[in-house]
């Protein structure tokens, strides 16, 4: 297998006692979109800041694209080869779209056209407003192309749709996907659980700083160990009792009766005695998702904000 | 390259700014035409004590005479006589002691007539204070008159009409003194207080840690800022001069010393307001210190006033602080047209300006802890 684009071995970051990332270690492949999911403070914004070599690591190896963050030469070559989106991107407000992006293709000695990460990111219509008198959703987009204008191999998006409307969201979600189509890889923090769930091939779950789990969506939900449900909406009077004669862990989530179930052999089993007994109810299956993951993993859920609740 | 990039960039970010325009630019030249039309008016003279010791039976000779109105007409200098014969050393001793006296005195030696009448050389005596900074320019205008007549003589032309030598002579007027002042302070608090500001700005929106995760280095980030509020600092030092020249008749020198001088000091301010910007962790704090800063330092450089009128210790605080460097090298250059001086005040500067780069530099967090 191809080296690692990123390799990080038994990172620790402290600030005084307090440890902001303790003991991660995690590897990124080429051409995966990567998601670091966690709770605001949960040292994911730190992680990314050491592979970006703009701040320093306490402990633990730490190789981007082949080379070490803590060799000499090695940021200057790291930076030339990866594009950064900080959270909250900002820029010279007075200066147009375009002008901003030149402004950073600049810093590259080989850029892209920035015609082209323009019409990547949809800002053609933008290209002559001023950067101060776009939207969040837009700032955003323009933070992106301005990661994008040195054609990195390797992208960091750190929250990149914090803030954005679902729709803004979806399409910022096309664009990160494009990216792999196009053979780059992604790391991206974020707290929205669907963001993770939709977009990446592989999930570290970060909580105080350490890797609680990490895998593939469908696998960290299979090796959480949390069955997949019956849930019976609009549930006569007496459902609940007739399947608690043959299930042990049926429970009422509101108006609901939620019926965890093995196999099919179970469905069959719960749909039959309701049917038997002419009671009424429209049945779902319910299958684990990534939030009730991180709930287990963790013991709390994660605000719109990206608080622990 | 990348200097250049970022040259140009937070440039053209600075010229769409209304209050940075305002502030850097309208402020300083708003300043000047208050000022121009309080001091405009009044063209001050330099004075200068004149002793005729060349008295033939109790009366000045003619030639003197005629020296003393040359000088006088000049109407840079306003000649005032001390009585012949008195005692010299104790006038300028007396003078010095008394305040904001800078005595100046010619001595016309006995026998002047007598000896241009032989055709023998003649020497007159002229004694200043080594703090003044004006005796050059007096002397220079003492030494044109003479110049003048003795080209008056060799060609035994009359001697009347000798007021010609005003001609090549500058007059001096208010607005000329305190201009090197006005540059220097407005260049001054530009880059202590405006490049801090905007430096600080960058900082907290986050766009100094984005491009530090290019391969931007952080001096090329410095140099950029430099030399971006360098030209800014240039322009607005043209336009006064300009300015000053077409509303105030102004008739500052400006040569290579004076270019020289103001790009050093563009320079050394601009370093002070990365350094600073690197140096105050808090943005909210920043603009204060830039205040704290800049505002002690205009008055206590001798940018409005001379040094010689303040207390000794005050005196001694000017000598570590760049604005004086500065501003004395500016007056060196545009008004007394001492080359010497302005070098030295130069070389000042320029150590300024290396250190405070350096300092810039190493107070610019560029990768956190």
């Amino acid at each position: 297998m191809a080296e690692p684009v990123v390799s990080v071995q038994g990172l620790v970051k402290r600030y005084g006692q307090a440890a902001a990332v303790d003991g991660v270690t995690l590897e990124v492949q080429k051409g995966e979109i990567f998601a670091l999911l966690g709770p605001n403070g949960a040292g994911k914004t730190t992680t990314v800041e050491i592979l970006e070599c703009i701040r320093k690591p306490t402990a633990g190896t730490v190789r981007v694209l082949g080379h070490s963050v803590s060799d000499p030469g090695g940021p200057a070559e790291i930076k030339k080869r990866i594009g950064v989106l900080a959270q909250e991107f900002n820029t010279l407000g007075r200066l147009t779209v375009t002008e901003n992006l030149e402004f950073f293709a600049g810093m590259y000695d080989s850029h892209v056209d920035v015609g082209d990460v323009l019409d990547l990111l949809g800002l053609r219509e933008k290209a002559h407003t001023r950067f101060a008198e776009l939207s969040g959703g837009m700032k955003q987009r323009v933070g992106i192309a301005a990661a994008l204008v040195n054609d990195p191999e390797l992208v960091f998006l750190d929250e990149p749709t914090t803030g954005l409307d679902p729709e803004i969201r979806r399409a910022t979600w096309n664009v990160i996907r494009e990216l792999r189509s196009k053979g780059r890889s992604v790391m991206l923090t974020t707290h929205y659980m669907d963001e993770a769930e939709a977009l990446a091939d592989r999930i570290a779950i970060l909580v105080r700083g350490k890797v609680a789990a990490m895998d593939t969506p469908a696998g960290l939900i299979s090796d959480s160990g949390i069955s997949r449900t019956l849930v019976f909406t609009n549930a006569a009077e007496g459902v609940f009792g007739t399947l608690r004669r043959f299930f042990d862990d049926v429970s009422m989530e509101g108006a609901d009766v939620v019926v965890p179930y093995r196999d099919m052999r179970d469905i069959q089993v719960a749909i039959g005695a309701i049917t038997e007994r002419g009671l009424q109810a429209e049945v779902q299956m319910r299958s684990a998702s990534i939030e009730d993951v991180f709930l287990k993993l963790a013991g709390f859920r994660i605000t719109e904000s990206g608080d622990a609740r | 390259m990348r200097v250049y990039v970022v040259f140009k960039a937070i440039t053209r970010n600075w010229l769409h700014s209304r209050s940075g325009l305002f502030f850097s630019f309208l402020f300083p030249v708003v300043f000047l035409l208050i000022f121009g039309s309080v001091f405009g008016g009044s063209s001050s003279s330099l004075p200068l004590t004149v002793q005729n010791n060349d008295v033939v039976a109790g009366a000045p000779t003619p030639v003197s005479v005629s020296f003393i109105v040359a000088l006088n007409s000049t109407r840079v200098l306003s000649v005032s006589m001390l009585p012949a014969g008195s005692n010299v050393t104790k006038y300028v001793e007396d003078q010095a002691s008394s305040f904001g006296g800078d005595p100046r005195v010619l001595v016309i030696p006995s026998g002047f007539a007598a000896d241009i009448a032989a055709q023998e050389p003649v020497n007159l005596t002229y004694t200043s204070s080594p703090s003044d900074q004006l005796a050059g320019q007096v002397e220079g205008v003492v030494s044109e008159v003479a110049n003048s007549f003795n080209f008056q003589l060799a060609q035994k032309q009359p001697l009347v009409g000798l007021a010609s030598v005003s001609a090549s002579v500058r007059p001096l007027n208010e607005v000329d003194y305190y201009m090197p002042g006005l540059i220097a302070a407005f260049m001054m608090t530009n880059g202590v207080i405006g490049l801090t500001n905007v430096a600080t700005e960058f900082k907290r929106t986050g766009l100094t840690k984005r491009l530090s995760a290019t391969p931007l280095t952080k001096l090329e980030w410095i140099l950029g800022n430099v030399l971006s509020q360098t030209v800014l600092a240039m322009a607005l030092a043209a336009v006064m001069i300009v300015l000053g020249a077409a509303l105030f008749h102004t008739s500052v020198t400006v040569d290579g010393y004076t270019v020289a001088i103001l790009v050093s000091g563009a320079i050394m301010f601009s370093g002070i307001g990365m350094a600073l910007a690197g140096l105050v962790k808090d943005p909210e704090a920043a603009a204060g210190v830039g205040n704290a800063i800049a505002f002690p330092m205009m008055f206590l450089s001798g940018t409005f006033w001379p040094l010689s009128i303040m207390p000794g210790f005050l005196q001694a605080v000017a000598r570590v602080l760049p604005l004086t460097y500065f501003s004395e090298g500016l007056r060196d250059s545009m008004v007394v047209g001492n080359a010497h001086a302005a070098l030295l005040n130069l070389a000042a500067t320029t150590i300024f300006a290396v250190a405070f780069i350096a300092i810039g530099a190493w107070a610019t967090r560029w990768q956190e802890g």
